[in-house]
């Protein structure tokens, strides 16, 4: 797999109201950068709906938010960390609502890719050193160490 | 028990929607349901945590197990899931 993290891609204290104002906000980094089309955003918005991606792992729950590979023109993962926790659905079970802390939202163009990145993101979470890094980022650029450090 | 091989089909293997898919129909199923990868990694697919890090990509042979009173019903049911996915 192609290097997951680019520095562009971080950010750090997103101000959002709910999961949609998360998506649209995060999404921008993607869309200034050259990653998506004008079309992602609201397609990654409809997808969620109807088919959530939060999840709610041991010591932090997130969201992956992502949508189909036509709205996509470069492959990337954000690395987002709220201000504060905003509510998702969990994957796979419609009702279970998720307090999310970051977005890894997923620009994907090769469909083989996505598991690899989804268990990328995920195994880093299983490390307690991994997560205690992310936990304790304090600014955009300790965000980026902890990702560039465990995600690569 | 009851059980079948299947090869995973789809590009984007058994992730996001199609995981999430799964984890809906299994949770809805009386029976035990267990799936194994060839690489020896044990799944359980009522739990959506369980099914993404399986990481069951295209081209993976995987092994579904269903146990319980109305298991062949229930196996026909997974398999017709799994055979339908084509994202």
């Amino acid at each position: 797999m192609e290097q997951a993290i680019h520095r562009e891609l971080i950010m750090y204290g997103v101000e959002a109201k709910d999961a949609e104002d998360a998506i649209r906000q995060v999404g921008q980094l993607f869309l200034k950068n050259g990653y998506v089309k004008d079309t992602y955003i609201d397609a990654v918005v409809k997808r969620e709906e109807v088919f959530a991606t939060g999840l709610e792992l041991e010591g932090i729950s997130i969201a992956m938010p992502h949508t189909d590979i036509i709205h996509v023109n470069k492959p990337g993962v954000t690395v987002a960390k709220l201000a504060h926790p905003v509510e998702f659905e969990h994957m796979g079970e419609p009702g279970r609502k998720v307090q999310a802390e970051m977005l890894f939202m997923m620009a994907i163009t090769n469909p083989e890719d996505q598991i690899g990145t989804i268990m990328k993101v995920l195994g880093v979470f299983q490390n307690k050193e991994a997560l205690d890094a992310f936990k304790a980022a304090a600014s955009e650029e300790e965000l980026y160490e902890a990702a560039a450090k465990y995600i690569g | 028990m009851v059980s079948q091989e299947f090869t995973v089909k789809n590009p984007t293997g058994i992730h996001a929607r199609p995981a999430t898919m799964l984890v809906q129909l299994c949770n809805k199923l009386p029976d035990q349901v267990m799936i194994t990868t060839e690489k020896g990694k044990q799944v359980n697919p009522k739990n959506i945590l369980s099914v993404l890090m399986g990481g069951m990509s295209k081209g993976m042979k995987i092994t579904v197990e269903v146990n319980g009173e109305s298991e062949e019903d229930s196996l026909r049911q997974v398999m017709e899931l799994l055979e339908s996915f084509t994202e």
